[in-house]
């Protein structure tokens, strides 16, 4: 991998992140959702884990289980589809809480925002389960 | 929420929280602490529920979750929920109690000693779901907890992984019980159909069901298939014996007092609905009898105290059916027999457990004394000799038996199951206590402790019965709609009468056959009647299961095929189906709607088929990956060009992921395999590959073109576009759609797509542990 595409990707990462996040939390006002987020990330990833080698992670911090996201995105899905019953509503209806935040004023959480929150983690940790499925023992990026 | 269900939510939610505790802490943590939250849960449990008693939490309580299809959630928690939870509650911390000293003694020594956390966490799962068994409120929710009792006691049976016969045990177990499950399903979808609803007390309230007997009939029939796998009756006790391999306490905690109780505790929740029909007392007392003279003659041949003590239960079990086939006026004996018996059987495995095989348990001879007698007064209550508590199982079968029809063949086969009973109670007794082969050493006193605490209770409630039945026995057969209560007075009569002489016979024949074992055919473990058809059918349905099997075998163009050829099937059944034989071909609307666009989508097109020409002709395969690739970003930019944005976004993204996947697992290839059609197939197969194709390809193309030509006249596209915003405050149709119209749809492809990515998650670790392994 040539230092220019390793550049590339070390810019390109950080503008992924914030465009995921970007998805998530515009799901409802237009193109993009949770799912794709997720995919955004994943891609993201993937891009870093080629051009760096696997070895090294664009986090600080060790790589989490993936199965363990995917999980907790399950968990998030199915707690968002529980959470109206807890209120007295019907399953997945609407609910919503607004919280008033010091700088950033009035936050509005959503149902829909949680379920989102869920399939992107879903999406992303299963889409990275995938691709660390078929990662090689040895790291630093190959030419094909 | 009523405080009964916060109770009964609590309950049930905290052995889940334990168990999540120890799952996570179990690499880390010591067993003492791993023991002490288990404790915790567990008392934390049987309080909540001893606390359901008050007259202040009863009632019971729903929510409904889907309105228009009637399905609800609650607690239900009445008498006869409470004492199932009770006796489960009681179970779970006696056995946490034993399990500690249990598993430093032989567990640890056998190569488990990592195991703790997770034993204690599938212990407290099958706690909970026991307990939300018991309290639940509706129908299918008590189906959920029934199943995932199953898949606990999977967990637990097959704890040693590296003993194969845990491994086939607990797949036994769970296909027999799993069955039951299925069969419960079905049972309960017709009796919601018939009924309405899934409310447990509407529908008991409602009374005996009024309608057409054959499907009252078949409901009897799954219902009783349910139970009689569940509690491990005949003909489907099979899975109960090898489950012995497990440890002493899961047996204990399992086969006595939780998971085999939950039959029974289903049969006396819908014998008010279903006591009536035809067919209800013809089942389960056939089935009842069966288990009763099978399970003790089986019993008795026995040489391995935890099998004799398996047959033993399917035995006793027998008579809880035969009670139940008796309808309403054997309820209340049923439910007392269920209780005694799972103090005795749990009081006899423990036993068992403190002389097993790897730990010291020659003992001195004041513990000997102790043990003998903490073991002998479970046991001879089992036998049903009086004043214990157990004299009153077998007297109360007796007095209910006489009272009904066909009296003389129920009695006289309890008389038979009951020598049967004392026979191999004193077979136990001597295989526990007898063997002096064992080195010296001193029984834990926690062990001890828990098996004198069963036997004083058995010992008690023999020589005080009325307490217990007056305030937990019959309450709940009341619940349960029973129409006598029972009576503890030792009257002179046919049912004591025979239950003399069934204690004598049994004496007799334990005389006998102590005199000619060879009678027993005693070297044969294990041996039970009808083996021979059984394993003939058993062979049967592994040549079959063989046969499907053939399909999957390893090579993917094989599941390819069968993917594509189901597909194809199903495609053509529904085209036919929607399409109903009118082929009239009309002009595409589409085109003719946005002719501006047509020169960029024409172009879009073009390099769609190009790209498909160079996926089937390419030679290298890294050049049919890219061109895929372009196929898809050419449809992603044709979707955005007719205003779609939301298809063309997730289009490109999955076709990115895609071709990066591709090209991950090209480098996995092996290189010699690398150029395309290098290890091509036999010319034979290239003809039926290309078919198959070529037929999924044109029937994709059908079922698109047909989709078009029957668009409804009022799409609800329409509706989505004017009333997403209206009634979601959602702008974009399609989140509105995905996250809040059809958003029971998402949840299960949330959950589809987890399901499957986790199962190549545990097939990429199995894989590299193989690999660490070998090499």
């Amino acid at each position: 991998m040539t230092p220019l595409i390793q550049l590339v990707s070390v810019l390109v990462f950080p503008a992924a992140v914030l465009i995921a996040i970007s998805h998530l939390l515009g799901a409802e006002s237009g193109p993009g959702d949770g799912f794709t987020a997720g995919i955004i990330l994943a891609l993201a990833m993937a891009l870093w884990f080629e051009t760096h080698g696997y070895g090294e992670s664009p986090l600080r911090s060790r790589p989490p289980r993936y199965d363990v996201v995917l999980c907790a995105g399950l968990t998030a899905v199915l707690a968002a589809a529980l959470l109206p019953l807890a209120l007295g509503e019907p399953l997945l209806a609407q609910a919503k809480l607004a919280i008033e935040a010091p700088l950033l004023g009035e936050i509005e959480l959503s149902r829909s925002l949680l379920f989102d929150l869920g399939i992107g983690l879903a999406v992303f940790g299963g889409t990275m389960v995938a691709i660390d499925s078929l990662r090689r023992p040895d790291a630093g990026g190959e030419e094909r | 929420m009523p405080t009964g269900a916060i109770l009964c939510t609590a309950a049930v939610a905290l052995p889940l929280l334990g168990a999540l505790a120890a799952a996570l802490a179990h690499r880390r943590a010591s067993p003492r602490s791993l023991t002490a939250v288990a404790l915790a849960s567990a008392l934390a449990s049987a309080a909540l529920i001893g606390r359901l008693w008050r007259p202040d939490a009863a009632g019971s309580w729903r929510v409904p979750w889907v309105e228009a299809m009637g399905l609800g959630l609650g607690w239900h928690p009445d008498r006869l929920a409470l004492l199932l939870a009770l006796m489960v509650a009681v179970a779970a911390v006696l056995t946490v109690a034993y399990s500690h000293p249990y598993w430093r003694r032989v567990a640890a020594p056998a190569g488990l000693g990592d195991r703790l956390g997770t034993y204690y966490a599938a212990m407290l799962v099958f706690t909970a779901s026991m307990l939300g068994l018991a309290l639940s409120e509706d129908l299918f929710q008590l189906y959920v907890f029934w199943e995932l009792a199953d898949v606990a006691s999977f967990v637990l049976i097959a704890l040693d992984r590296r003993e194969p016969r845990a491994w086939s045990a607990a797949v036994r177990a769970l296909l027999f019980t799993a069955l039951g499950g299925l069969a419960l399903l079905v049972a309960l979808v017709l009796l919601v159909g018939l009924t309405g609803t899934s409310s447990i007390p509407a529908i008991v309230s409602a009374g005996p069901l009024d309608a057409d007997p054959a499907v009252v009939g078949a409901i009897v029939v799954l219902v009783a298939i349910a139970a009689a796998t569940k509690s491990a009756q005949f003909p489907f006790h099979v899975w109960l014996p090898p489950a012995m391999i497990a440890l002493t306490p899961i047996n204990a905690f399992l086969d006595s007092a939780a998971l085999v109780a939950a039959g029974v505790f289903l049969l006396a929740r819908l014998q008010p609905v279903l006591g009536e029909a035809m067919l209800w007392p013809w089942v389960l007392g056939a089935i009842g009898l069966a288990s009763m003279v099978a399970g003790g003659i089986a019993a008795m041949r026995q040489t391995d105290p935890k099998w004799l003590l398996a047959y033993s239960t399917i035995s006793q079990f027998g008579f809880m059916f035969v009670l139940l086939a008796l309808g309403a006026g054997g309820l209340a004996a049923a439910l007392w027999f269920l209780m005694q018996h799972a103090i005795v059987k749990a009081a006899l495995f423990f036993a068992f457990g403190i002389t097993e095989r790897g730990q010291a348990p020659r003992l001195t001879p004041a513990a000997g004394y102790a043990l003998a007698a903490a073991a002998a007064l479970p046991a001879l209550s089992l036998a049903g000799v009086p004043p214990l508590a157990g004299f009153w199982m077998k007297e109360l079968y007796l007095k209910r038996a006489l009272e009904a029809p066909a009296g003389a063949l129920l009695a006289g086969v309890g008389v038979v199951a009951a020598a049967l009973t004392l026979a191999y109670t004193l077979r136990y007794l001597t295989l526990v206590l007898g063997d002096r082969s064992r080195p010296s050493g001193t029984p834990s006193r926690p062990m001890l402790a828990v098996v004198a605490i069963l036997a004083l209770l058995t010992v008690a409630f023999g020589l005080f019965p009325e307490p217990v039945a007056r305030h937990l026995i019959e309450p709940a057969a009341a619940a349960a709609g029973a129409s006598s209560g029972l009576s503890f007075e030792y009257e002179l009569g046919p049912a004591l009468l025979l239950s003399g002489v069934a204690l004598a016979t049994g004496a007799a024949l334990y005389a006998v056959l102590r005199r000619r074992p060879h009678l027993l055919e005693s070297d044969i473990t294990g041996q039970w009647p009808l083996a021979g058809p059984y394993a003939r059918l058993v062979a049967a349905v592994m040549g079959l299961g063989r046969a499907l099997l053939s399909v999957q075998n390893g090579a993917l163009p094989r599941y390819i095929h069968g993917v594509l050829l189901g597909l194809a099937s199903i495609v053509t059944f529904a085209v036919l189906a929607a399409a109903g034989g009118d082929w009239a071909i009309a002009a595409d609307p589409v085109l003719d709607e946005l002719p501006a666009v047509r020169g960029a989508q024409a172009l879009l097109l073009g390099l769609v088929a190009v790209g498909t020409v160079v996926v089937l002709a390419a030679r290298a395969h890294l050049r049919a990956i890219l061109a895929l690739g372009a196929v898809g970003y050419a449809l992603g930019a044709l979707f955005a060009l007719i205003a779609a944005p939301d298809l063309a976004l997730v289009q490109v993204h999955v076709e990115t992921l895609v071709t990066v996947l591709f090209a991950l697992a090209l480098v996995r290839v092996p290189r010699q395999v690398r150029r395309r059609f290098a290890g091509s197939p036999p010319r034979r197969w290239r003809a039926p590959r290309l078919a198959v194709a070529a037929l999924a390809g044109l029937l994709a193309a059908a079922l698109s073109w047909v989709a078009i030509e029957h668009t409804p006249a009022q799409p609800v596209a329409v509706w989505y576009n004017e009333n997403a915003e209206a009634l979601v405050e959602a702008p974009d149709v399609v989140a509105a759609i995905l996250v809040h119209f059809r958003a029971m749809d998402t949840v299960g492809e949330v959950a589809v797509f987890a399901i499957a990515l986790l199962g190549v998650a545990v097939l990429v670790r199995l894989a590299r542990e193989q690999k660490e392994q070998g090499a």
